[in-house]
């Protein structure tokens, strides 16, 4: 029986999903919301978010990778050791273990015009196929869920 | 690692909270964010291209630069963890992720 995590479901964006994220380095914890993205190819933490965890992006060692989309281009940094738990139906949570971890840098913009530019988290297709995870979307019913196989 | 629990085994001392508090924290967080979104039309009239906090339900600052917003958050008594910082872009502009 698969695990099923629930997600939220907006007009405006993607399916998102609440995790309790863990940077076992620091001890740090806090919450990140990840918009579930099929577009993007793997997990990602925002830099807004990698911050309440404590990671500041200089401490961090840069990606061999960048980030590119129709909105141009960001950097990456790699963050290692990070845990997050997800809430599951049925009384239950799934816990999995990020040995790394690319976190997006907030496209640098001039100053006080940054606009809409800004990279949110995001849980993308390597991360649903490394834990053979399901995702169901009934758009008109406004559902949806993540079905984690295991 | 992968690694399946419930609230039959979950560990208080190991993740710093109990189950209960755990799936309230999830909740709560989630709930911001789903507010924000149900205001949208409303924080339009109010807060349109700037970007803001939201914690409890509630607008605590907001800034048209976000960087400036992040770090009287962070300086603050507010506090970055367990806020969302989201901006109220105008109706006619769709973003894709």
């Amino acid at each position: 029986m698969p695990l099923r995590i629930p997600l939220c479901v907006t007009e405006e964006e993607p399916p998102f999903v609440t995790a309790q994220a863990y940077w076992l380095r620091k001890g740090t914890k806090d919450r990140i919301d990840f918009l579930v993205d099929t577009g993007a190819w793997d997990i990602t933490i925002s830099e807004d978010n990698a911050r309440t965890l404590g990671a500041r992006l200089n401490e961090l060692p840069r990606s061999r990778l960048t980030i590119g989309g129709i909105g141009g281009r960001a950097a990456l940094f790699d963050m290692d050791d990070v845990m997050l738990q997800f809430n599951c139906e049925g009384g239950k949570n799934w816990d999995v273990f990020l040995r790394s971890v690319q976190v997006t840098q907030n496209p640098r913009g001039i100053r006080g015009r940054q606009g809409t530019a800004h990279v949110p988290s995001l849980l993308g297709r390597g991360f649903m196929k490394r834990n053979r995870i399901v995702l169901y979307w009934d758009f008109d019913a406004s559902l949806a869920h993540l079905d984690v196989k295991g | 690692m992968v690694d399946e629990m419930s609230s039959s085994n979950w560990d208080d001392k190991k993740w710093g909270m109990t189950f209960e508090e755990f799936q309230k924290g999830i909740e709560d967080y989630a709930n911001d964010r789903l507010w924000f979104y149900d205001n949208l039309d409303d924080l339009r009239r109010t807060h349109l291209n700037k970007w803001v906090a939201v914690r409890n339900k509630q607008i605590v600052d907001s800034d048209k630069d976000h960087d400036e917003l992040i770090e009287r958050l962070e300086s603050g008594g507010i506090g970055l963890s367990g806020t969302h910082v989201l901006f109220v872009r105008p109706e006619d502009i769709v973003v894709l992720y």
